[in-house]
């Protein structure tokens, strides 16, 4: 009898093993990193909010928090900083503020 | 009279055949491989775990030092109140109850450290040497006379 092309049922068998397997541990995204992230950029934004502060004096206020390259910066989508490059920032992840007519989005970079 | 024939296991190969020791190798060192790679992702998860209860822990802190404001203890808020809104204000810093907060366990962790980090260099307002540590940093106002944006960082420890 012919069987090509099916899967014999110690292939089937092996296959699902491993399937289960790859599904039974939890992946490594770390969804707190996520949250921390969050809240330095919420910090960022509130804090900007109640200094009204400047373009130049926000980007040194980021940098002094989450180092050179650790976070983006834009105003009225015009981007001042760049997004960070890898963990969770690729993700896009910007807390954005509206204050008076301009509109700052930033993300930071896990440390 | 008896027919009794000697048979000898290895005649026939059926159990030291070199097939048959090769794939019980194989298996073994397969079961071999698996159990020290579940042992190893199972090591992993529980570090991987402990570190994230303590980076939690951490941020729970810090929010609550930047966000609350505790007269009795202020290593639980230590936000600056403002009496002519008559409120809290969040990510505001009262310098002088930053200042009288101290070190305060919780469960296996401790808050070992409160430090004003910025572009001068760093303050503490209280250390307590330990091991094993994360430092969760928060970006605040400082409110004195001239106010000042500042950092205040938080190290939570093992006992």
């Amino acid at each position: 009898m012919k069987s090509e092309g099916i899967f014999s049922i110690e292939a089937a068998t092996a296959l699902s093993i491993v399937v289960f397997l790859a599904l039974a541990f939890p992946s490594n995204e770390n969804s707190e990193t996520v949250l921390l992230q969050e809240a330095k950029a919420s910090d960022l934004l509130i804090v900007w909010a109640m200094t009204e502060s400047t373009e130049s004096q926000m980007l040194g206020d980021a940098e002094l928090l989450a180092g050179k390259n650790g976070f983006g910066l834009w105003v009225d989508g015009e981007e001042l900083a760049p997004m960070p490059k890898g963990g969770s920032a690729a993700r896009e992840i910007r807390s954005a503020g509206i204050f008076g007519t301009r509109t700052i989005r930033v993300s930071v970079g896990k440390n | 009279m008896s027919s009794w024939k000697s048979i000898r296991i290895t005649d026939r190969g059926f159990m030291f055949s070199l097939d048959a020791v090769i794939a019980s190798m194989l298996l073994l060192f397969a079961f071999y491989t698996l159990i020290i790679s579940v042992s190893s992702f199972a090591g992993q998860g529980s570090a991987q775990e402990e570190y994230v209860e303590k980076e939690m822990l951490a941020l729970a802190v810090s929010e609550a030092i930047v966000k609350n404001r505790n007269m009795e203890n202020p290593s639980t808020g230590a936000a600056y109140f403002n009496s002519e809104k008559m409120r809290v204000e969040q990510n505001v810093i009262d310098p002088a109850l930053v200042s009288k907060a101290t070190p305060m366990e919780f469960g296996k962790y401790e808050l070992s450290a409160i430090y004003e980090r910025n572009r001068a260099g760093k303050k503490y307002f209280f250390e307590q040497e330990r091991e094993n540590c994360i430092v969760m940093e928060r970006f605040v106002l400082m409110k004195e006379l001239l106010e000042r944006k500042t950092i205040i960082g938080v190290e939570v420890c093992e006992k």
